[in-house]
């Protein structure tokens, strides 16, 4: 048990670190947010085309 | 309806009550009856959400609604996404960090035990009554057009879903939600499919589109204005959807417990706020697709002859008067209009519903929600008219059975484990819960069996109820998430007023009713902050506890 341990400890982490993960969290939410915004705007300016175009 | 009509609608309504009873097992607790132990990955809570949001009537009226109005309703839910933005940004993490049941619990925290029962009252009022009428109001459509018995057709639209809603708690209601909306969204693509193949050979899908675009149906896009500036009183144009809108749908996603009570079922934050989101993506669509069913229905009425009015059973009533002969005329000159003359029939209908005003005139003698179900009864095949029916039943089911499982947890954990009886135990507390649950249906029931006497005008009144209370609502959760000075005392009675003044608005028609959403939500906000200086804070201040964080 305690070889493992000791192994682990000159294991070096690739993993995020915990303010890292949070950041990364933050940014990843971000993204989808912006990705249902955007697509919400997308939407209207289609629409918007769709409207123009059958009027005539 | 034919034999085979009725074996695909049995199917599909005894197969869900099976699933749901299967699905049934959960945990002998409140965790598990109201919240199937905050396990559901987010594709169930995707889905349940978007099963309590679309009623019935959601697919009975919007392509009714397409085929008198145009597209237009879709900016309606253009507000919808914004909402769940901000839904994920500030109520979710709140009501998980918490471990609510109900939304109404993070009041008492933030403010006191007054504002939270206040509030949890106003919405089992609204809901409860408004639950009734989405029995009532399915079930009037059907019975009318396929004569059907009004009070049995209620009893089995709010009745059998009792069944499992009662047994399997929150866990049946989001697994039924995920089949009943799954053979909708089939049933709504084969009957738009349907529309188009039975166009005539020469006229295809584009040109079907064109043609409502000729009679301004493809409106999809409006702004409200007139020679005269903004209409305020003009229910769909883009800010409308996007202002009104907006609030409505936070009102709601993030204080209606019919939907909170979904996304607290979610396993963790992240399964919460994906459902949310990806319903933020596809509703918009969802709807216009929806929609454009309408429209395509308008194109296949210009090929073929519509009805003059498309409630027959309420035409038969009105020519049991003295306007006979006046009905009979309109009908008359209506069968000499060309199918393609639009404005000549539009005249001629306006004309009609007039006179049946003047026949019946404590009835709403508007029609749109009986075109859809009028066009499947008329024109498509056999066994696709059970499956579209099935499809009426199971988007009310779903909403329905969300209702009763919210109204349930919110008399359950914010009135009686509150004010009744505090020491249950979990073997108790899910004994009641069930009790509650079954009492909700059963009032809901004698609601929808009470407004059949009291004529389908009830309809808009309580649609238009919901707006009446949601604006009031969100107003009281803005003021506690954003604004730390407002304490219990000042948001309680500005509430009270805020209320009243709503009510005042809506009673003056000076605006559309979802304009309400908005003025509601901004009075409570505006009187509380006016009021807070004349109440000392005290030992009321809780502010420590929820306010802002990401």
């Amino acid at each position: 048990m305690k070889g493992k341990i000791r192994n682990l400890g000159k294991f070096k982490s690739t993993a995020p670190s915990l303010s890292e993960r949070k950041g990364g969290e933050a940014t990843y939410w971000r993204n989808w947010y912006l990705v249902v915004f955007a697509f919400l705007v997308l939407q209207v300016i289609l629409y918007y085309f769709i409207t123009q175009h059958f009027k005539n | 309806m034919s034999g085979i009509d009725w074996i695909v609608l049995g199917v599909a309504l005894f197969g869900i009550i099976l699933y749901g009873i299967y699905k049934s097992r959960t945990t002998k607790n409140l965790d598990g009856y109201f919240l199937s132990n905050r396990g559901l990955p987010w594709y169930i809570v995707l889905l349940s959400i978007m099963g309590t949001q679309a009623s019935a009537i959601t697919f009975l009226s919007a392509p009714g609604q397409a085929f008198t109005d145009g597209m237009r309703f879709v900016q309606y839910y253009f507000g919808l996404p914004l909402a769940m933005i901000i839904i994920c940004i500030v109520f979710v993490p709140i009501f998980r960090r918490l471990k609510v049941y109900t939304a109404y619990e993070f009041l008492e925290e933030r403010f006191d035990l007054k504002t939270r029962t206040l509030t949890s009252l106003l919405f089992q009022l609204s809901r409860g009554l408004s639950t009734g009428i989405s029995i009532y109001a399915p079930s009037l459509i059907l019975s009318s057009l396929l004569g059907w018995n009004i009070y049995w057709t209620n009893i089995i639209m709010g009745g059998l879903l009792i069944i499992y809603t009662v047994t399997g708690g929150a866990r049946a209601v989001a697994h039924t939600q995920k089949l009943q909306l799954l053979i909708i969204i089939a049933g709504m693509a084969i009957a738009g499919y349907m529309v188009v193949h039975l166009l005539p050979a020469n006229i295809g899908f584009a040109d079907a589109l064109r043609i409502g675009g000729k009679s301004g149906k493809m409106n999809v896009i409006t702004n409200g204005m007139t020679a005269n500036g903004f209409d305020w009183k003009d229910r769909y144009n883009i800010w409308s959807g996007l202002i009104g809108g907006l609030f409505l749908a936070l009102s709601y996603f993030g204080t209606d417990q019919s939907q909170v009570g979904r996304y607290l079922t979610a396993k963790d934050n992240k399964e919460s706020k994906l459902g949310l989101l990806i319903n933020g993506l596809v509703k918009v669509p969802m709807q216009f697709l929806i929609l454009m069913i309408g429209v395509l229905v308008f194109s296949f009425y210009q090929y073929n002859k519509a009805p003059i009015y498309f409630n027959d059973v309420q035409a038969a009533a009105a020519k049991s008067t003295v306007k006979k002969d006046s009905l009979e005329n309109l009908e008359k000159q209506y069968t000499l209009v060309a199918a393609d003359n639009d404005s000549g029939k539009t005249t001629i209908r306006n004309q009609y519903k007039a006179v049946l005003k003047r026949a019946l005139p404590d009835e709403d003698v508007n029609d749109t929600n009986y075109i859809f179900l009028r066009f499947v009864i008329d024109h498509l095949p056999q066994g696709l008219i059970g499956l579209l029916i099935a499809v009426i039943f199971l988007a009310a089911w779903g909403s329905i059975a969300a209702a009763l499982n919210a109204l349930a947890s919110c008399t359950v954990v914010d009135i009686h484990k509150k004010f009744i009886n505090k020491n249950l135990t979990p073997k108790m507390d899910y004994r009641i819960s069930k009790l509650y649950t079954l009492a909700w249906g059963v009032f809901s029931i004698i609601v929808a069996e009470s407004a059949s006497n009291l004529g389908n005008s009830l309809i808009e009144t309580v649609n238009i109820l919901g707006s009446l209370f949601y604006g009031v609502i969100l107003g009281i959760f803005l003021a506690a998430f954003w604004i730390r000075q407002i304490k219990g005392h000042a948001v309680f009675y500005s509430a009270l007023i805020s209320e009243v003044l709503v009510i005042l608005i809506y009673k003056a028609d000076m605006i559309s009713f979802l304009w309400l959403n908005v003025i509601g939500a901004l009075l409570v906000v505006i009187i509380a902050a006016m009021f807070q200086p004349f109440f000392r804070a005290g030992r009321q201040d809780k502010s420590a506890i929820p306010v802002l964080e990401g």
